[in-house]
């Protein structure tokens, strides 16, 4: 992926989206293959490729204690960065958050604990960004806030892989789109040329292209 | 058969089975065998000893009594209404059925563990009394009185209103404390040995307001000793009265005050549900908390640091689980040394006491893994090396039990029940047997989580039997080496040199083990 795209990661459940972020970010060991992020291995080089990623998984868990604004001190601690509440009171405020700063974020609802997820991706400008169904239990207006804050960071040259199920999203935000079955990788490129190569009308939207690569790949019943 | 009587027998019944079957899985039959075990040692201490022999005190029984019937009130005026088992919301609420006859089901529901309890309390406080089925007896009356009263006064206090709930529960957490502490030297007096205090307590219990309050714990007492003798008709009678009473009490509750009991209901089962996954009480869902308390995130709290900051400010904002396993030690092994006396006894209680606190309260302080299961994609991606991160978890636990064992054991100084060289051997050993045992159990968890993806299977019930298979190989080398060193006759500062140095190499082991399981655990088992 090169810096400032970002990428749609679509597939059938099961096919091995989230298996696939968790070996991308360091979670999950890859059984073959290296993952190199910003030049960096990250199974040899694991702590300074890891301050370049973040990753939101598709179900926020938020720390018992903590309230959001904390939750924003401690990924700024974890990741040695000097204070500035200024830029955390920007986020939390990017993402409709700032109100609910000295709440304790497991007392909030999913949609606003899906948020500050986010804004703790967000806070140490990470060069890639994986994120697991970022959209799930989030309201019209954070949807649209949420998808805004992602094309900031791209436009900022972070590298943005969005795994969803929300296909008309998918193709309206992202630059490229893998389609995943089975475990394996049955189209990438942009809408175009996903479109020639699965041979649909010029017309065709991803969910059309969708439905016809997943039932015509090999081993779908 | 009405269907709530049936319903009552049935779950009873159903309760048993459980546990039958339940006994057939090794770990639960361990677990069983561990618990009496460890009643039986308790109850032989008690026989065997001269002072346990002389604990039967009507008066300090009286006294210990009267307090569990005050906690009832306190229980009730905090909760601010009835628990309802989620069953019971789902199935009897709108079922076809009185709110009174539900009412009496929830107060029966718990008469089955005031039973249990009496037993318990008869067999420790009353041993060798002579009238076994009138103090069980009598004290299971005394309990269920109790349970009425926290449901009656519960269900009342709801009643006052959320804000004015708040403010009376603060005061009621104060209160609590104050009756724990109580309890505590009620409980050293009942032993035999409860210093000035002690004696105070006792002579403003023959006081008139006194002897009101403790009346419900009086006549418990006395129905307790006597037995089924005509003179003790009055505290018969008097103890029926109060069942009676706090039972009508509970039943005339302000019945549209069940609603608001519901939703008590529903957010702690939440909060429970999670305790019984990660052994812990989180925060209740669907109410925002603005929490107090900080602590200032310092340059020393960087990288790893951050963990032991986010874990110590979870310690300082839910100081409870702290105040509860101080508790749980003094109120468990200070009557065991109390219990064992002195001579080889008492050394054997001192030795198996710094041992055996630590691991039971390891639970109460899970400010480390044991609640972070569901945050492992979050820590697992932080730029922070594997070790540090396992040995910033840990600390904070560490540090609390070591805490909780230096006074426990300074108290036991205090009170005379360890000898100074036992107490300074102890105060060494504490931070290195707090680390060793919250390790194990960190250990077990993540452990737990890579064989099992069921919760059920890695819930703490489920790891008795392999942390005592893990405690026995902990100890075992350093036992060994001090049984070794003693049989040679080394100069003790050798032998517990080398028994120390065991230890020492032992938490590495552990932590490096917890560092490869941190390492490769999958949270997508967890989540």
């Amino acid at each position: 992926m090169a810096p400032g795209e970002i990428l749609g990661l679509v597939g059938p459940n099961g096919a091995g989206k989230t298996t696939t972020l968790r070996a991308l970010c360091g979670i999950l060991k890859p059984d073959a293959g290296e993952v190199v992020l910003g030049g960096k291995d990250l199974r040899r080089e694991s702590e300074a490729a890891k301050r370049l990623l973040a990753f939101v998984p598709d179900t926020p868990h938020p720390f018992e204690a903590l309230t959001v604004r904390e939750h924003l001190t401690f990924i700024a601690l974890a990741y040695g960065l000097p204070p500035d509440p200024a830029r955390a009171d920007a986020l939390l405020r990017e993402l409709d958050l700032l109100e609910k700063r000295d709440a304790l974020a497991v007392t909030l609802s999913r949609g606003m604990q899906q948020k500050l997820a986010l804004a703790c991706a967000f806070l140490h400008d990470p060069q890639v960004i994986l994120l697991d169904e970022p959209l799930t239990g989030l309201d019209p207006r954070g949807i649209r806030t949420v998808r805004d804050s992602i094309v900031r960071r791209a436009a900022g040259g972070a590298a943005v892989l969005i795994s969803s199920h929300l296909l008309d999203l998918v193709e309206r935000l992202c630059h490229r789109v893998l389609i995943l079955h089975r475990g394996r990788c049955i189209a990438l490129g942009t809408l175009d040329e996903i479109r020639a190569s699965a041979a649909v009308t010029g017309t065709a939207d991803l969910e059309e292209i969708f439905f016809k690569v997943t039932e015509e790949a090999p081993g779908t019943p | 058969m009405n269907a709530l009587v049936w319903l009552w027998l049935a779950e009873r019944r159903g309760g048993v089975r459980r546990l039958l079957a339940s006994l057939r899985r090794p770990s639960r039959a361990l677990g069983l065998l561990f618990t009496a075990g460890l009643l039986a040692f308790f109850f032989l201490l008690r026989s065997m000893t001269p002072q346990g022999a002389a604990a039967a005190d009507p008066q300090g029984l009286s006294l210990f009594l009267s307090l569990i019937v005050l906690f009832g009130i306190i229980g009730g005026l905090s909760l601010g209404g009835i628990l309802f088992a989620p069953a019971e919301i789902h199935f009897l609420i709108p079922g076809p059925f009185s709110d009174r006859a539900v009412l009496l089901y929830r107060l029966a529901r718990a008469w089955p563990g005031s039973a249990l309890g009496g037993l318990f309390f008869s067999l420790f406080f009353v041993p060798g009394a002579g009238h076994f089925v009138a103090s069980w007896l009598a004290l299971t009356l005394l309990l269920m009185t109790s349970h009425h009263l926290q449901t009656g006064v519960g269900s009342w206090a709801g009643r006052l209103g959320e804000a004015m709930h708040k403010r009376v529960s603060r005061v009621l957490r104060v209160l609590s404390l104050l009756l724990l502490a109580l309890l505590v030297l009620a409980v050293l007096h009942v032993l035999g040995k409860a210093g000035s205090w002690g004696q105070l307590l006792l002579q403003w219990s023959a006081t008139v307001p006194g002897q009101v309050l403790l009346l419900p714990g009086r006549l418990a007492a006395a129905a307790a000793f006597r037995g089924f003798v005509p003179e003790a008709t009055g505290a018969w009678v008097g103890l029926l009265g109060f069942l009676t009473l706090t039972g009508a009490l509970a039943l005339l509750a302000p019945l549209p005050d069940l609603t608001r009991s519901v939703v008590w209901s529903h957010r702690i089962g939440v909060a429970l549900a999670r305790r019984r996954r990660f052994g812990v009480v989180s925060s209740i869902p669907g109410e925002e908390v603005r929490p107090r308390g900080a602590l200032p995130p310092a340059r020393i709290f960087r990288g790893a640091g951050a963990i032991l900051w986010k874990n110590a400010l979870a310690l300082l904002r839910s100081p409870r689980p702290l105040i509860t396993g101080l508790f749980f030690a003094a109120a468990i092994f200070l009557p065991v040394l109390y219990g064992a006396g002195g001579g080889w006894a008492g050394r054997m209680a001192g030795g198996v006491l710094i041992f055996l606190v630590p691991t039971m309260i390891s639970a109460y302080l899970s400010f480390d893994f044991r609640r972070d299961l569901e945050n492992l994609p979050l820590l697992r991606q932080l730029p922070v090396s594997a070790g540090a991160l396992v040995l910033a978890q840990v600390a904070v636990p560490v540090v609390a039990a070591t805490l909780i064992l230096w006074v426990v054991l300074l108290a036991a100084e205090a009170l005379g029940r360890l000898g100074s060289g036992q107490v300074v051997r102890g105060l060494a050993l504490a931070p290195i047997v707090s680390f060793l045992i919250v390790t194990l159990d960190n250990i077990l968890i993540l452990w737990g989580t890579a064989r099992s993806s069921d919760p059920q299977r890695h819930a703490a019930p489920a790891m008795v039997p392999f942390r005592l298979i893990g405690l026995a190989l902990i100890a075992a080398p350093a036992g060994g080496v001090a049984l070794a060193g003693e049989a040679l006759r080394l100069h003790p500062m050798l032998t517990w040199g080398a028994a120390l140095t065991v230890l020492l190499c032992t938490a590495s082991l552990l932590l490096a083990y917890l560092r490869r399981l941190y390492a490769r655990a999958d949270p997508g088992r967890i989540e």
